[in-house]
């Protein structure tokens, strides 16, 4: 039916017929599998396919991977060590992997080492999940350096409960047997990777001539066969009278990560099973002591954050979380924040428990209005951190602006006199305050948006800047670009706090943000842009009521979004009067 | 009895047991093609195998200690042993291997020399023990004796010719001994004279120092839950020899079905258990020496060795 509606209109175009004007696009729809997957804004909102919220729960928009098992060897702190002399401490995860072999694979030079120099049989790690071998498994690892004439890496899923490891380096035993597997060879200028199923290689991949990171990646199709993928182009498939069986009970395996050599290592394995669909509200709150991830110090105020944290904002350098936040003192007068703000820095390795920097506070407290720390997110993986810091001096009784500070340390943040983003013009939108920015870099420049409101109405709004060399931002003519909701909206008394990210899969800007309704209530609002101007809540907002988790209230969402995960850390505040920075997740939801 | 001796000489021997595989290293061709793969296969020299060989008396041997006097108190074996020894080399269950490289032409004093220890598999399919000594017999070698960069794991270092006479020593010996296990043994020594035309090599001796530990990980030929270990310590009643560490000599007990239960360190600390003799503490050693002669063979490829099972 649908297709005959359209059908219909360039003849009426064409015609000239007055209909067109009547013809209200928003009646058209975008939801069924064909919409949401032929390159066409059909319901004319300015969001294509799997960018329109109406298409999330179709399957063709369902491509977030739901990983089973993910280990991060490259980034480990302890695994940067040389392989002559590792840390010895520097172990595998083993509620992930049982390693086997003499000697056992090492975490050293960014990666995990057979370092294994006999050519007898190969050492390695096998996974603990057991993974079932249907449609929808993939197994992703990224490898390194060439290796020597006879050194390997294999990686694969083998039906071996555990492999045989004997007491000397060549001992006799049953070695890694994967009957799926991409297992390197060395080649005339490098190395390739054969592809191989039932033990007998089907193909062979192009040739790697540098040492760098390449990733190698096999799964399951929806014909039961296994495709092999090499810096994400296929160069081998299973035979096609060789599909795995199928059923409500497929076999399973481990996924097992061998080798012998010095010179390759892995330097991250994942694993997912099938997808899942975006759900932008099903957030829900880290397990147990988790889901508070930092609170004050709470030490009789010897701590500049003794009392409370709040305004989280994280990045990540290395595997590592950097969650910068604003904390205070207690007052002295009653229950409450002093106006003596600083910065600190929390960092987490697993992203559950935060240990404070030793320097902190980054940026010292000082008599303050407001004190909150936004990031540049810098998709490069740079150890340079770029604060935006919204400050606003008490005593000079200057209205909140925009600092900017960066780091090469992540740690010792130089002040710099001028601010990069300050309130705007007199009469306009944001003349009064502008604070609580998220910024991202932007062909070749940064776009920031920050929140922003004007002397003679307080309501707070989020406005778009954008800046060619990082430090001279100049707004946008359309500002501000999210607007208050309407009477009775969570978000009728004003939104901020906005914190965007790019997701490059759907050429999409994702924004959550704090909503203000009535009484101080707050909620979090969600919205995505394909400029970064035109935005468009989310028809289900909030995505997240202070109940739905047990508290009060919520605020400030800082997000960082890995492989099939939304991770957010935000402000909170329970029956306690302080706030505290809580953690969630959000794993999207089953397609339907 | 003597079967039991017969058994553990064996194994002390490094006897290499199984059956041959064709060449089959994962290093070749690929079904479509694509870019040329690179053979594993070592410069093997010039080859000889061992033709004879046995444990020297005990009073003969290298001196290790440097106290003027050889050392090799397994040669108490030698007269149990030896026989056999000559016996697997007739039936072809120990084949050794000496592969040297870079050897002047003629034969001139060099360093530059590199000699490589190999435990081979009779070529002949089937096996034909009875040309093994022919002087131009066929071998392969198992690709577990191989290291990533296709080099023998058996490598020998300080290789000195001089006046024909061949002498090299290594900090580290690793054999393969598919049936036992890989003997470790530490500060290895070797020596042999080039016949003239170097059609044969002539008064060989090799020896070195077998931890308490690297005994212990052999399996037993004789007690199937034993070790080599225990066969020496419970049948033979030897102490280790070799003080490595310079705190003394330990000393091991066995209990009367011939297991190692006990050891005790020099300074009296006993350690239980019969996983005594790996504890770290201890250090200690045999002496072991072994005569030999050689003639050429040749090595023709690689076979994939029983250990290496991927």
């Amino acid at each position: 039916m649908a297709s005959l509606r359209f059908g219909w209109l360039p003849l009426l175009a064409l015609s000239g017929c007055s209909l067109i004007t009547k013809f209200d696009p928003s009646q058209a729809s975008e939801s069924s599998a064909a919409q949401c997957s032929d390159g066409v804004d059909n319901d004319a909102d300015g969001l294509t396919d799997c960018q329109d919220f109406k298409c999330l729960s179709q399957p063709v928009c369902c491509n977030l991977p739901v990983i089973v098992l993910a280990d991060d060897f490259q980034h480990r702190d302890c695994a940067q060590a040389t392989c002559d002399q590792p840390d010895p401490t520097c172990t595998l995860d083993a509620g992930k992997w049982q390693p086997w072999g003499l000697p056992q694979p090492i975490l050293c030079n960014g990666g995990l080492s057979p370092h294994k120099a006999e050519l007898c049989y190969d050492v390695g790690a096998l996974g603990q999940a057991p993974l079932p071998l249907h449609p929808g498994l993939s197994v992703a690892v990224t490898v390194a350096g060439i290796p020597e004439t006879a050194g390997q890496l294999a990686v694969g899923l083998t039906r071996q409960p555990q492999v045989g490891s004997g007491n000397t380096p060549c001992a006799l035993v049953q070695g890694f047997q994967p009957e799926i597997a991409a297992i390197e060879a060395r080649s005339t200028n490098g190395y390739v990777f054969l592809a191989s199923f039932d033990h007998s290689t089907v193909a062979e991949s192009p040739e790697i001539t540098d040492d760098g990171a390449h990733a190698i990646r096999m799964q399951i199709g929806s014909d039961r066969r296994v495709i092999w993928l090499l810096d994400g182009v296929e160069f081998a498939q299973s035979p096609a009278d060789q599909a795995l069986p199928g059923g409500m009970n497929p076999l399973t395996a481990r996924l097992g990560l061998a080798g012998r050599g010095l010179n390759a290592r892995f330097l991250d394995a994942r694993v997912s099973d099938g997808t899942q669909c975006d759900a932008p509200n099903a957030w829900v709150p880290n397990d147990g002591n988790a889901f508070v991830a930092l609170s004050g110090a709470d030490d009789n105020n010897k701590s500049w954050d003794s009392y409370q944290v709040f305004a989280p904002a994280v990045t990540t350098v290395g595997n590592q979380v950097m969650l910068y936040y604003s904390g205070c003192t207690a007052s002295s007068l009653d229950d409450s924040c002093s106006q003596e703000l600083g910065i600190g820095l929390a960092t987490s390795a697993d992203q559950l428990s935060f240990a404070r920097a030793p320097t902190n506070p980054l940026y010292p407290p000082r008599a303050r209005f407001g004190l909150e720390p936004g990031l540049l997110r810098d998709p490069t993986g740079s150890s340079n951190v770029t604060l935006f810091i919204s400050v606003n001096a008490l005593a000079s009784q200057q209205n909140q602006e925009v600092y900017r500070e960066t780091s090469a340390d992540q740690m010792q943040f130089m002040e710099t006199g001028t601010a990069v983003l300050q309130p705007g013009p007199p009469g306009s939108w944001d003349d009064g305050e502008v604070c609580c920015s998220s910024v991202l870099p932007d062909n070749g420049g940064l776009t920031m948006w920050f929140a922003g409101h004007s002397k003679s109405d307080g309501t707070w709004r989020i406005g778009v800047a954008r800046s060619s060399d990082g430090f001279h931002f100049t707004e946008d003519p359309a500002n501000p670009v999210v607007r208050e909701g309407a009477n009775g909206d969570f978000d009728q008394n004003g939104v901020d706090d906005p914190e965007v990210l790019f997701d490059d899969a759907r050429k999409l800007y994702r924004m959550w943000y704090t909503g203000n309704t009535v009484l101080g209530e707050t909620a979090l609002g969600y919205a995505v842009s394909t400029d970064g101007v035109r935005w468009h809540k989310f028809p289900g907002n909030p995505v997240l009521r202070p109940l739905d988790v047990g508290l009060q209230v919520v605020g400030s969402p800082a997000v960082l979004a890995d492989e099939g995960e939304l991770r957010m850390w935000l402000q909170g505040r329970a029956d306690d009067p302080r706030l505290h920075i809580y953690a969630l997740s959000n794993r999207g939801k089953a397609p339907q | 009895m003597i079967s039991a001796v017969r058994c553990v000489l064996y194994a002390l021997a490094l006897a290499a047991c199984g059956p041959a595989h064709p060449v089959a290293h994962p290093d070749g061709g690929t079904p479509d093609g694509g870019a040329a793969l690179v053979s594993c296969m070592p410069d093997f020299g010039k080859v000889y195998i061992i033709d004879t060989y046995g444990l020297l008396p005990s009073d003969q041997g290298f001196d290790l200690t440097g106290d003027g006097k050889p050392d090799n108190i397994l040669g108490a074996l030698a007269p149990f042993a030896n026989p056999t020894f000559l016996n697997d080399i007739k039936v072809g269950s120990a084949i050794f291997l000496l592969g040297v490289n870079d050897l002047p032409d003629p034969l001139a004093d060099s360093t530059d020399a590199r000699l490589a220890f190999w435990v081979g598999i009779d070529g002949d399919m089937p096996p034909d023990p009875t040309n093994n000594l022919s002087g131009s017999a066929q071998f392969l070698v198992p690709s577990a004796q191989l290291d990533v960069d296709c080099n023998s794991t058996t490598v020998f270092q300080n290789n000195v010719l001089h006046a024909g006479k061949f002498t090299a020593a290594t900090a580290h010996l690793s054999i393969v001994a598919q049936a036992i296990g890989d003997l470790e043994s530490t500060n290895d020594r070797l020596s042999f004279e080039f016949a003239p035309d170097e059609t044969r090599l002539n008064n060989g001796l090799i020896g070195g120092i077998s931890t308490t530990c690297a005994l212990a990980k052999l399996s037993s030929p004789i007690t199937p839950q034993g070790t080599l270990l225990d066969n020496i310590v419970g049948a033979f009643g030897l102490q280790p020899d070799i003080d490595v560490d310079g705190h003394g000599l330990d000393h091991l007990s066995a209990d009367s079905n011939g297991f190692v239960t006990q050891c005790q360190l020099p300074d009296g600390t006993l350690i239980d258990g019969h996983g005594c003799p790996c504890d770290a503490r201890m250090t200690n050693g045999y002496s072991l020496a072994f005569f030999f002669t050689a003639l050429p063979a040749n090595i023709i490829g690689l076979a994939a060795g029983s250990s290496e099972l991927h």
